[in-house]
């Protein structure tokens, strides 16, 4: 299946390529190079619910490495664009053993007309939901909240887009290899006067999803909210005797996932943001009190921010104007099983680098760490913007 | 009673120029191109302490940046349709929604200062004075209070018909910023000003100068280009 969706993609990029240079102008292309290190020391709590005596096997210092090269090859002929993109990920890390994988983020072509119309086939990242930190909507890929800015990997997904001045209509294939396991997907986008809203509705697999985003651009602050009704879920849950249920393994119950905050500037160096979120298929306090009880065979739902149905999160942001760096608090607090995170975070910027610093302290009964730090260097590489590759006047 | 009447008579003249010349018009006509390179740097202490390489489209009241050095900004993309403001990040392919008085990547300008700029819009000529031969000075005042700046006062050159000097004050009439157009250049037959400089006056020795190159007065992007749907792709 992997080989028929790369052969798909590098298929439909010739095709169209090929079509479109017999009346092409130019071709262009640019690439990047990132090379990103993270190196952590987790303080491993022995006295941990989830992790007594390190029973997981947890090393106290991890590294990974990362290489992303990045490929965007364009060709422009009569006012129709066709797109190749590539982003691979080459990773090393020490987690149990040192190995070193190597996979593509992103492999795409694009195809758009007069800039209205959009068709896509290939691995692409999916851009839905207004939420900072928790994205409902994004059904298929969650990131980290810790790292919001992670690089991420694509769905293979077939799409078309519809462009109008302020509305946007999106519909989405995601094959698999068997037919009942293909998702469908149509989403509504809307733009006036401040306000972004959109509607989406899923069909994954056998299941359905409904969802909103809707976002709001003030002066001097931004609000958000997005949210799904499904009947799915991803989630280990404990049940009313207190027994582990296995995600799925219940019937098709509506529920409902939200997210809802907000930004706003205090003067020039201070921005504070929140967030809330709201999972129904998550653990009530009862629950809560079942899974702690029969810690650490229910491992497997552990989760180091939130357990519980209700999160919140704050975060307090400095940034130095003129220079390249920022200071940042985020907290996160789980009301429901009383988990507290307060993680300082700095980074600084320069033309070609970027350091970020963290640390992470958990203060509640089960956590796995009593602290985690790490440091992650981002270096970019000299990069090759636009260069033309061949300039062949029409019919000449 | 005599002088006054006479001042007012030699003054008419000019008074009748003002009001039949649409100084508004000409500048946001004057500063207007759709499609553009900007370099912007940024100073402080007189020491470059970053600097931003950009492709600049606009169509009408809409903008769209994409961001093309350094390296740790390239791909970034930002976007004003007039009433909001998104920032695409080409790490995770989502954007985000900003407010309009951020510092624009941290410089001396907000993001409405450069991501809107249209004075026929938001305001009204109160007053005008004649500075020299072919310099004459306008005192703008904001339409309402949703506008970044109270007052705006402007010199203008009436012969190549671009902005010199801009200075933005606060409702409680505090000079706020100071831009100074530069390196006028002509463009299809018309002046352009293709070097900007900002001074925010609430910061001590800091500057923003950005410099435009492949100035075209008239692009080539339709409508969608200038949409959410559109800055992520």
């Amino acid at each position: 299946m992997k080989n028929f969706k790369l052969h798909s993609v590098l298929i439909f990029w010739f095709a169209l390529n090929n079509l479109s240079s017999l009346f092409s102008q130019s071709s262009k292309f640019s690439y990047q190079l990132i090379l990103e290190t993270k190196e952590e020391y987790n303080a491993i709590d022995p006295n941990s619910l989830v992790n007594p005596d390190n029973i997981l096997e947890l090393n106290e210092i991890n590294s990974t490495t990362q290489l992303y090269p990045i490929f965007t090859l364009n060709n422009l002929s009569n006012g129709i664009n066709t797109q190749l993109q590539i982003e691979a990920d080459i990773r090393n890390y020490d987690f149990e053993k040192e190995r070193t994988d190597f996979f593509f983020q992103e492999l795409y072509t694009q195809f758009s007309s007069k800039d209205k119309h959009y068709w896509t086939i290939g691995k692409k990242r999916l851009d839905w939901g207004s939420g900072m930190i928790w994205n409902p909507t994004n059904f298929f890929i969650q990131k980290d909240p810790l790292r919001t800015q992670n690089r991420l990997e694509g769905l293979f997904m077939i799409n078309y887009t519809y462009l109008l001045k302020n509305h946007a209509f999106h519909f989405y294939l995601f094959p698999e290899e068997k037919k009942e396991d293909c998702s469908l997907a149509l989403k509504y986008d809307f733009s006036k006067n401040r306000i972004d809203a959109g509607f989406s509705l899923v069909e994954y697999k056998k299941y359905q999803q409904f969802g909103y985003e809707f976002s709001y651009g003030g002066d001097q602050f931004t609000a958000y909210s997005e949210g799904v009704v499904k009947n799915y879920t991803k989630s280990y849950q404990v049940n009313e005797t207190g027994e582990l249920i296995e995600p799925n393994s219940s019937k098709k119950k509506f529920r409902v996932e939200l997210a809802a905050g907000g930004m706003i500037l205090l003067n020039d160096h201070f921005t504070f943001s929140c967030e809330y979120r709201f999972r129904e298929d998550y653990l009530n306090s009862k629950e809560i009190a079942f899974y702690k009880a029969q810690l650490p065979s229910y491992s497997v739902l552990f989760d180091p921010i939130s357990m519980g149905q209700h999160t919140f999160f704050g975060s307090m942001e400095y940034k130095d104007i003129y220079g390249r760096g920022s200071v940042n608090v985020r907290t996160f607090y789980d009301p429901v099983s009383r988990q507290l995170l307060i993680s300082p975070w700095g980074i600084i910027s320069r033309n070609n680098f970027q350091i970020e610093l963290s640390v992470l302290f958990y203060n509640h009964s089960f956590a796995i760490y009593d602290f985690q730090s790490s440091i992650l260097i981002s270096y970019f590489f000299k990069t090759k913007s636009d260069g033309y590759i061949h300039k062949i006047e029409k019919y000449q | 009673m005599k002088p006054i009447v006479l001042f007012l008579f030699m003054l008419s003249p000019f008074l009748n120029h003002y009001k039949e010349v649409d100084y508004l018009e000409l500048l946001d006509k004057s500063i207007y191109c759709e499609q553009a390179n900007i370099r912007m740097e940024v100073y402080k202490d007189n020491k470059e302490m970053k600097f931003y390489e950009m492709e600049f489209y606009r169509l009408n009241e809409k903008m769209r940046m994409e961001f093309t050095a350094p390296a740790t900004e390239k791909g970034r993309r930002m976007l004003n349709d007039h009433s909001s403001l998104w920032m695409y990040l080409p790490r995770t392919s989502k954007v985000m929604k900003l407010p309009f008085k951020q510092s624009f990547m941290g410089s001396d300008a907000s993001n409405s200062d450069l991501m809107r700029m249209t004075f026929k819009k938001d305001y009204e000529i109160t007053n005008a004075s004649k500075k020299e031969s072919n310099r004459i000075e306008l005192e703008l005042k904001a339409k309402d209070r949703e506008v970044s700046y109270n007052k705006v006062l402007i010199t203008f050159d009436t012969e190549k018909k671009v902005p010199v000097k801009q200075e933005m004050y606060s409702l409680s009439n505090k000079l706020i910023k100071t831009l100074l157009y530069d390196k006028v250049v002509s463009v299809d037959g018309e002046y352009i000003p293709s070097e900007l400089t900002i001074h925010d006056e609430l910061q001590s020795n800091s500057s923003t100068k950005l410099s435009y190159t492949n100035i075209k007065k008239k692009g080539n992007k339709p409508t969608e280009f200038f949409t959410l749907g559109s800055l992520k792709k």
